[in-house]
């Protein structure tokens, strides 16, 4: 899926080529109609590629320009998808997005002759003029309009080659129907725009990442604006690597490392001059209750960007050492509090990341420096639990992933990007000693 | 008036309390400076990360030290490390003692995940505090608390000798 994410990044001109040179008085293919018709809703295309991909097994990684083979991760083409339930985005409600995105900036229509002003072709009624292209609001839930940082109108969403496709309306200073004669001579141009064949007003517009200007032109006016697909590809910069086994005079301490950086596609969205203004701090908490600690994951996010991560763990504990016993937290949080919250599964939220409940180890601002994360992942237990020959695994699987806030809504906008560490400990005389700890980028073996 | 700012009443999430000699020294910091009290308030909501940034970058700019350090006992490791940073930017040695104080209640094993992260970037900062506020280099085993704060302690006897010397 990967490979088809990123094949699908070059531009689709010969397929636009064609779609903009078919006359637009010609009847639609019905096969195309269709199809548009049948597209899934977002809402299930979430619920369906997000949580059911993630119990999968079938790969889903691969040619992500780096990114090994996931075992089991959905991407954000299941469904750029927030999670369960009927989330602010499962419908294209009038959310505060919903207006229609006016304004005298240059996307605003250029002047030309009104539409059937002239020409052989006694005019329908009064000429009527181009005002602006917008989302129509029906795809609104998923690509909101987002202030820019100049006098363009840009839209925003998470790129996907499966989730629904947006489309673009042209709006007139009137109201005006696909078939009126005065707007027959209206074209859609730009690189992944598709006019629909059903309706003269409207295009579709590709959703794999991209930064894809859309233009109405009619009679010698034109008016545009901005689509933004915005996809985060997650690469892995160091690890993760089991550290070397520690020991001090209390406690055996497996330890493990892993960062990651993540690159922001089209990367014009954050370096264009003119783009949408998705800079400083979020608006709103990301999603989620507590962290296993019992800190709120509101604190998971310092920017609109983020970098987060879902957590799964479990204990195998075959001689049943309890907790107590094990704790090694000292003072801080230990075995105690983590043994109490197992077993530990990912979110069913698609965009809540259950082990994210603070920044300090993350870079979310992508127009300061590339987005970072890292981790460091600790066991210790107390030599005091336990007999000679006990073992004690604990099995730490996580995915890795990149959420942006758009208008208020967190959209995750990266593959999940799956990575583990397995901590093995055995007693021998009186300390706990590492028995083939291992870490990988899967999440096998849980 | 810091009656009415719950961290300061302290957390179970707490790294440390804020004593009644600091609890002093805020509020004569603060007196004049009603949106610096505005801004500490903030800190209870909890606030979202952007927003206790502009709230440390508002003590920072008007030199609260006193403020910024109280701010090492709030339960956010978020709202700790964004104070460490300021601390070790004012470089006001005054505020030394907490700050050692607050080192050495990150010490001890950590199991977690994000968890052990966080609190290893905290020493990280911790330390580069110390050593901005005196020019000495600190070293400390994190992993075992007694040891921790054994070295901090010694460190800092050191570093008070050292002073006293006429060097500081």
């Amino acid at each position: 899926m990967m490979a088809r994410e990123f094949g699908n990044l070059a531009p689709q001109g010969p397929r636009i080529t064609s779609a903009i040179s078919r006359p637009l008085a010609h009847p639609a293919p019905l096969a195309i109609s269709a199809a548009l018709a049948t597209a899934a809703p977002l809402a299930s295309a979430r619920t369906d590629g997000g949580l059911a991909r993630a119990a999968s097994t079938q790969g889903d990684g691969g040619a992500d320009a780096g990114a090994p083979a996931a075992d089991a991760a959905g991407g954000p083409d299941a469904g750029p998808a927030p999670g369960a339930g009927p989330g602010p985005d499962a419908g294209p409600g009038p959310g505060p997005d919903a207006g229609p995105a006016a304004g005298p900036g240059p996307d605003a229509a250029q002047p030309g002759s009104p539409a059937g002003a002239g020409g052989a072709a006694p005019p329908a009624g009064p000429p009527v003029n181009l005002l602006r292209v917008e989302v129509e609001p029906a795809s609104r839930g998923h690509f909101p309009n987002v202030a820019g940082t100049g006098a363009g109108t840009h839209w925003v969403g998470a790129a996907s080659t499966t989730a629904v496709r947006p489309f673009v309306r042209a709006v007139f200073d009137s109201p005006v129907a696909a078939d009126d004669p005065r707007v027959a001579g209206l074209t859609w141009s730009g690189a992944g725009v598709t006019p629909d064949p059903g309706n003269a007003l409207r295009a579709e517009v590709a959703r794999t990442a991209g930064k894809r200007i859309v233009t109405a032109s009619l009679g010698g006016a034109s008016a545009r604006t901005t689509l933004w697909s915005v996809f985060a590809r997650i690469n892995v910069t160091g690890g993760p690597a089991i550290t070397p086994f520690a020991s001090t005079a209390l406690q055996g301490i497996p330890s493990g490392n892993v960062t990651f950086s993540a690159t922001i596609l089209p990367a014009t969205v954050i370096t264009d001059g003119d783009r949408p203004d998705l800079a400083g701090g979020n608006d709103t908490a990301p999603p989620g209750g507590v962290h296993w600690t019992g800190d709120a994951l509101a604190g998971g996010a310092d920017h609109h960007w983020d970098f987060s991560r879902k957590m799964r763990t479990r204990i195998v504990n075959p001689s049943g050492i309890t907790m107590a016993a094990l704790h090694g937290g000292g003072a801080h949080p230990g075995f105690i509090e983590f043994g109490a919250a197992q077993p530990i599964a990912y979110p069913a939220t698609w965009e809540e990341g259950n082990d994210d409940r603070a920044t300090g180890d993350e870079n979310n601002d992508p127009y300061a420096a590339a987005m970072t994360s890292t981790d460091t992942p600790s066991m210790p237990a107390d030599h005091s639990a336990g007999a000679d020959g006990d073992t004690v695994e604990v099995r730490l699987h996580f995915r890795e992933f990149v959420r942006l806030e758009i208008n208020r809504r967190w959209w995750v906008i990266s593959h999940h990007f799956p990575w583990r560490m397995h901590f093995r400990m055995r007693k021998a005389a009186g300390r706990w000693v590492d028995d083939g700890s291992d870490a990988a980028t899967d999440n096998a073996g849980f | 008036m810091t009656d009415s700012i719950d961290w300061f009443g302290g957390s179970p999430r707490s790294p440390c309390s804020i004593d009644p000699e600091t609890r002093r020294l805020v509020e004569a910091e603060i007196a004049d400076a009603p949106q610096l009290l505005a801004g500490l308030r903030r800190l209870d909501d909890p606030p979202l990360a952007g927003q206790w940034q502009t709230v440390m970058d508002q003590l920072e700019r008007a030199g609260a030290s006193w403020s910024v350090v109280s701010c090492l006992c709030h339960p956010s490791p978020d709202v700790q490390l964004a104070a460490l940073r300021a601390i070790r930017r004012l470089r006001d040695r005054r505020v030394l003692d907490l700050l050692v104080r607050y080192a050495g209640s990150l010490g001890g094993p950590i199991v977690g995940s994000e968890e052990a992260t966080i609190r290893a970037v905290l020493r990280s900062e911790a330390e580069r505090a110390l050593e901005a506020l005196t020019g000495s280099t600190v070293e400390v085993s994190w992993n075992d608390a007694l040891t921790a704060q054994g070295q901090l302690e010694r460190w800092r006897g050191a570093e008070h000798t050292r002073k006293r010397g006429g060097n500081a």
